[in-house]
């Protein structure tokens, strides 16, 4: 009875010093920039790019690791995950990886980030009129599971939420913030209603990608996230 | 009680795992590239390793990726390093159902007979070959239940320790290890009635199962995880992981493995009334390689006559080998009739080990006397025959298209 007594004892150890090894280790391994910021008190950096694929390097060279991501798109089309991954064979994953110059778009940088650990989740806000229009059936497919305000899933084991502005959650911890101009051209909201539901989220970087060229990018969507951006660098 | 091996036993058993060894091994690296799932086990080891990120096949679990990266370490990132890992570990099974079946009945004759079948499955050969998953989750089912069986006759907490490892290592392949979770519980368990134990003890010793069996395992299991929490995942997101691995999985239907459809025949209610023969074609720069899907007719359309001898035997005798064997095979057989997702037929590999020890048991009972003794000589030779016959399907050497063409074709309808 002893022996087991010892050996249940050593047991509940190692899962006990598992659990405190494994949160120490995510913890470490996280990596935030400089001047983080409440963006209703005071906006963090606020970097515009041309293309969203520029956020990719922008995230890479600031070394950022292990993040969250709350990200203002239109993507909620029934196949997110095709949409983010590269284009890439079997069997050249490894240079494509190492190679990102190459096969990296506006469609897949997400993905890029995902794949080298600068981000480890996405909350990714929509259009109300895209999220309504949603087919339940294509994104179950995709991995996403309908929760009425949210769709939830995993994209290559990293966690993504899918909601609209309405439902931003809160956050324990300094987010990436990432617009792309898409957003603005398909939504109605208004910048100061928009303001104010990320009034409470903490980033260290904001970031807005133009793409003047792309399709469905308006000049009135332009105009509102130049606005956007002027109301956040009025705060700095 | 230590059954010794006598020298014949002992070559007999030796020229079995050396014939299962042979069976997985020869060929291996007459495909010079990854094919079929390789190319995403590869990649997805290093990516798992290397940045905590699964990329494809997310709703997997870690471990293959761990001994992908590791094999490829120490054997290089070629066909060896690929593949040589799980031969090893397919061939580590059959001796492993040698021990498993000895420890069950203590007859060398019905350990042999099951180490033999398992040795000349087409299905375990072939899929010890390409499928680091179902040979993974095979072995450390068959090791766990091993020394599960040494814990129940010794009473020696560290093999129950061992068990726990195994089950820890099958549930990071594969969550259906979770039915030898079971079958563990019920055998640890069972040492409680064989033993009288007063209440303080009766605790202590419940304690020790809960931790040998239900923590360690977990602790196991969590640890494999240790590059993704490495990507700074919280445990929430854990918990939320392991919540849509189980939702993807379950919302998988037929119609997503159209092109694979054939892979799931005949199903799991008709696994051992219809031996399975088909295939996938995987073809690559005009050459055809052949994964085969067989069932050895042989063993297979014995097992369900096997399981109701045994369920007979049982009501008129009282017999812990017979219920161990009709147990651990209805515990991993009976669940997956109610799995609704389409199951490939490689996910039989997990019942064949019970399976198997049934079939020895019902022909060493049936046969193996005085006048039919020969007959289960015969009937093992008849096995490797068929395993020879096969062979050329089994080794996935890359054929030329325009040979294909001209002699093969006649697989076309088998293939997917």
């Amino acid at each position: 009875m002893m022996r087991n007594a010892v050996y249940s004892l050593l047991i509940l150890i190692l899962f006990l010093s598992t659990l405190y090894i494994l949160s120490s280790h995510a913890m470490g391994s996280r990596s935030y920039g400089y001047g983080i910021r409440t963006v209703g008190e005071k906006a963090p950096e606020i970097v515009v790019l041309e293309r969203q694929r520029e956020v990719y390097h922008l995230w890479k060279e600031r070394r950022f690791h292990g993040r969250v991501v709350l990200h203002f798109d239109t993507e909620m089309d029934a196949r997110p995950f095709n949409k983010m991954r590269p284009h890439f064979e079997y069997g050249i994953f490894m240079g494509v990886v190492k190679d990102t110059e190459e096969q990296l778009d506006d469609g897949n940088f997400m993905y890029y980030a995902m794949a080298e650990g600068i981000v480890r989740k996405v909350i990714g806000i929509v259009p109300e009129v895209v999220f309504e229009a949603t087919n339940e059936k294509d994104t179950r497919k995709s991995g996403y599971f309908n929760y009425g305000a949210y769709y939830k899933g995993s994209v290559a084991g990293i966690p993504r939420v899918i909601t609209t502005v309405k439902n931003i959650p809160s956050f324990e911890e300094p987010v990436l913030l990432d617009f792309d101009v898409k957003y603005f051209s398909r939504s109605d909201i208004d910048i100061e209603e928009l303001f104010d539901k990320l009034k409470t989220v903490k980033a260290d970087l904001v970031t807005f990608s133009m793409s003047e060229d792309e399709e469905g990018v308006t000049y009135d969507g332009i105009a509102k996230m130049r606005k956007f951006i002027g109301l956040l660098e009025g705060i700095r | 009680m230590k059954v010794l091996l006598s020298e014949k036993d002992g070559c007999a058993l030796t020229g079995v795992v050396l014939l299962a060894l042979l069976a997985r091994m020869l060929f291996i690296t007459s495909v010079d590239f990854p094919f079929f799932d390789e190319a995403v086990h590869i990649t997805s080891a290093y990516s798992y390793m290397e940045q905590g990120f699964y990329g494809m096949h997310w709703y997997h679990q870690n471990l293959r990726n761990i001994l992908f990266y590791f094999g490829m370490a120490v054997l290089g990132d070629n066909p060896l390093g690929w593949r040589l890992p799980w031969v090893l570990v397919g061939t580590s099974s059959v001796f492993i159902l040698y021990l498993l079946t000895l420890k069950i009945f203590s007859s060398h004759r019905v350990a042999i007979l099951a180490a033999l079948l398992l040795a000349v499955d087409p299905l375990h050969i072939s899929q010890s070959r390409i499928n680091p998953d179902e040979t993974m989750t095979v072995f450390t089912s068959l090791c766990s239940l091993y020394f599960a069986l040494c814990y129940r006759e010794d009473m020696k907490p560290y093999y129950l320790v061992l068990s726990g490892i195994f089950l820890g290592l099958g549930l990071s392949v594969k969550w259906y290890t979770f039915l030898t979770v079971i079958a563990v519980l019920l055998i640890s368990l069972s040492t409680l009635l064989k033993r009288g134990h007063g209440m303080a003890e009766i605790f202590g010793h419940l304690s020790f199962i809960f931790c040998a069996v239900i923590v360690l395992p977990a602790t196991i299991y969590l640890l494999t995880y240790y590059p993704w929490f490495g990507a700074g995942h919280s445990f929430d997101e854990f918990l939320t992981l392991q919540k849509d691995k189980y939702l993807y999985l379950q919302a998988m239907e037929a119609s997503d493995f159209k092109d694979l459809a054939s892979l799931n025949a005949p199903g799991v209610l008709t696994w051992f009334i219809i031996p399975a023969l088909t295939g996938f074609k995987y073809v690559h720069s005009e050459t055809v390689i052949i994964i085969p899907y067989v069932a050895n007719p042989l063993a297979w359309l014995l097992v369900l006559p096997a399981i109701v001898y045994i369920i007979y035997r049982l009501s008129v005798e009282r017999s812990f080998p017979l219920l161990i064997t009709v147990g651990i095979f209805l515990i991993h057989y009976l669940p997956l009739l109610l799995v609704k997702r389409p199951l490939f037929l490689h996910s039989a590999l997990t019942v064949l080990p019970a399976a198997f020890i049934a079939v020895s048991y019902f022909l060493v009972a049936i046969l193996d006397n005085t006048r039919h003794s020969r007959a289960l000589n015969l009937y093992m030779i008849a096995n490797v025959v068929l395993l020879v016959i096969l062979f050329p399907l089994l080794i996935n050497y890359p054929i030329p298209q325009d040979i294909f063409n001209a002699y093969l074709r006649w697989l076309e309808p088998f293939l997917i």
